[in-house]
């Protein structure tokens, strides 16, 4: 063999290290991902477990339609709010007639003793249906009778995901089943409080609502940064005490929300 | 950091609620990540080393008279592609005056200085030598060139799987409200930011390396003409 060879192939064979490298590598890696991990197992016990089950809202900003980029809720919830809405705007209309249609029956009724009662038990079982549905929901929720008719016109537009930045409320639920009953529930929050401060900022307030509608566990969750806008959005709270019942449909025994009180200047 | 924390926290806890197709491409990107640190850290100490000898040997070829004494100190500086240079060129020069040694010893031959046959069989083995080093530089640097390219790509197969098949679950829920459509999301961009996780320090460093790789050939052709000057000047 030529001597240049020979040294070549000596050459050409000093290779080490690497191994000992793709180790540490991989040592780093798991390193790496055990620290993240870490950091995820510890922040999730700092915050709430239980984060799937939670809502955030945002109250506050100017009343009125949230202008952009809209999304409404999943499919059942228009139906749900449908109903109310139309009962809300007729009672008016809708309670007089029976009243002034029963006079008129009552004349008849000893005429036909046998047939009209199933008739007039219709209407007045209607209206009486209607009439506790209706009250239940909207004169708890919101004590001002003007003030109800552009709440309601915000109802939905509050209960939407999106939406202009830090106008009105907006809402991010995960698959809670009755988007009507945060209507009422914002709506009642708000008519104990009021957004327009000396200066602007957003609390941020948890609380529990129980099955039987008690408010407990109301904790101040971030500043805003001025202890007097915490304190009248914690006292908001406290002043509404409880709200209606939860809805049957939610299968826990409480709610856990997360408010965001916005306040404007 | 409670924040940084928490975002960390949720980007592990979206890797364990992704589907079996997102976990198979994560445990790729995972292993080519892991390969290419192990040869970026390998060649970062190799070819600093190499940087680090290769100054000292040129210092001591430069200053010494003879090539019997630079090939004494050759065993010291074997990461240097210079010392291999200078060995090939060494035994080549070695062989070619021995021969004429021998010629010179047989009855008959006029005395004298031994003299090279060939100086380009001198240059052949320097360039022999060259090749040799450059690929011995160069070695698997290739692997890191393909994780730099393909190591995004395969993340964006996984985060274009992962929002097909988010779609799939909002087309049978038939709903399109946020809550629904942006886990399956968030979960699907994490196989890019994997992607990219891997490929950016490959692509940084592949450059670096090739950066350092020329700067070396260019001193291995520099010295092999120093080398191939020196034996023209003794011995011819």
């Amino acid at each position: 063999m030529e001597a240049v060879t020979g040294v070549l192939l000596e050459r050409a064979r000093h290779d080490t290290g690497l191994p000992r490298m793709v180790t540490a590598s991989l040592v780093g890696h798991v390193a790496l991902i055990a620290v993240l991990a870490a950091a995820s197992a510890i922040s999730g016990r700092a915050r709430n477990p239980d984060l799937r089950d939670v809502m955030t809202i945002s109250l506050g900003g100017a009343p009125g339609p949230n202008a952009g980029g809209m999304t409404m809720m999943g499919s059942p919830a228009p139906r749900r709010v449908a109903a109310p809405r139309d009962a809300v705007t007729k009672p008016s209309p809708v309670v007089p007639p029976p009243a002034a249609a029963t006079p008129a029956m009552t004349l008849p009724a000893p005429a036909r003793p046998a047939r009209t009662p199933p008739k007039p038990a219709k209407p007045s079982a209607g209206a009486g249906t209607a009439a506790p549905a209706v009250p239940a929901a909207p004169a708890a929720g919101v004590p001002g009778g003007e003030a109800l008719n552009p709440n309601r016109g915000l109802g939905f537009n509050g209960l939407s995901t999106g939406g202009g930045m830090g106008s009105g409320s907006y809402l991010d639920v995960k698959g809670f089943c009755c988007p009507d009953y945060l209507v009422t529930m914002i709506q009642v929050i708000k008519s104990n409080w009021s957004a327009r401060q000396q200066v602007a900022g957003v609390a941020m307030v948890m609380f529990r609502i129980q099955r039987d509608g008690r408010l407990t566990d109301i904790e101040l969750e971030r500043s805003s940064g001025f202890a007097a806008l915490d304190l009248t959005a914690q006292r908001a709270l406290f002043v509404t005490q409880k709200l209606p019942p939860l809805p049957a449909a939610f299968p826990d025994d409480h709610l856990t929300v997360h408010l965001n009180f916005e306040y404007t200047r | 950091m409670g924040a940084n924390a928490n975002a960390a926290g949720s980007v592990v806890e979206l890797v364990l609620r992704s589907g079996p197709a997102a976990k198979i491409v994560l445990l790729i990107l995972l292993a080519f990540s892991v390969v290419s640190w192990g040869i970026i850290l390998h060649k970062l100490w190799y070819l600093s080393r190499v940087q680090k000898q290769t100054g000292t040997f040129r210092d001591i070829f430069r200053r010494s008279t003879k090539f019997s004494e630079v090939q004494a100190v050759c065993r010291t500086f074997e990461q240097s592609p210079l010392v291999g240079i200078f060995q090939a060129g060494y035994a080549e020069l070695n062989s070619q005056l021995k021969q004429a040694a021998q010629e010179m010893n047989s009855p008959g031959a006029t005395p004298g200085r031994p003299t090279l046959k060939s100086l380009s069989a001198v240059d052949r083995a320097l360039l022999r030598a060259a090749a040799v080093e450059v690929s011995k530089l160069e070695r698997r640097l290739p692997l890191l060139a393909t994780t730099a390219s393909i190591t995004p790509f395969i993340g964006l197969f996984g985060t274009v799987w992962g929002i097909m098949t988010s779609f799939q679950g909002i087309a049978s829920v038939g709903s399109t409200s946020l809550g629904v459509v942006a886990p399956g999301i968030a979960e699907a961009l994490i196989a890019t930011a994997a992607g990219l996780f891997a490929a950016i320090p490959a692509v940084y460093f592949y450059n670096h390396f090739v950066a350092v790789v020329k700067d070396l050939t260019a001193s291995m052709d520099d010295f092999a003409l120093e080398f191939l000057n020196i034996a023209e000047r003794n011995f011819t």
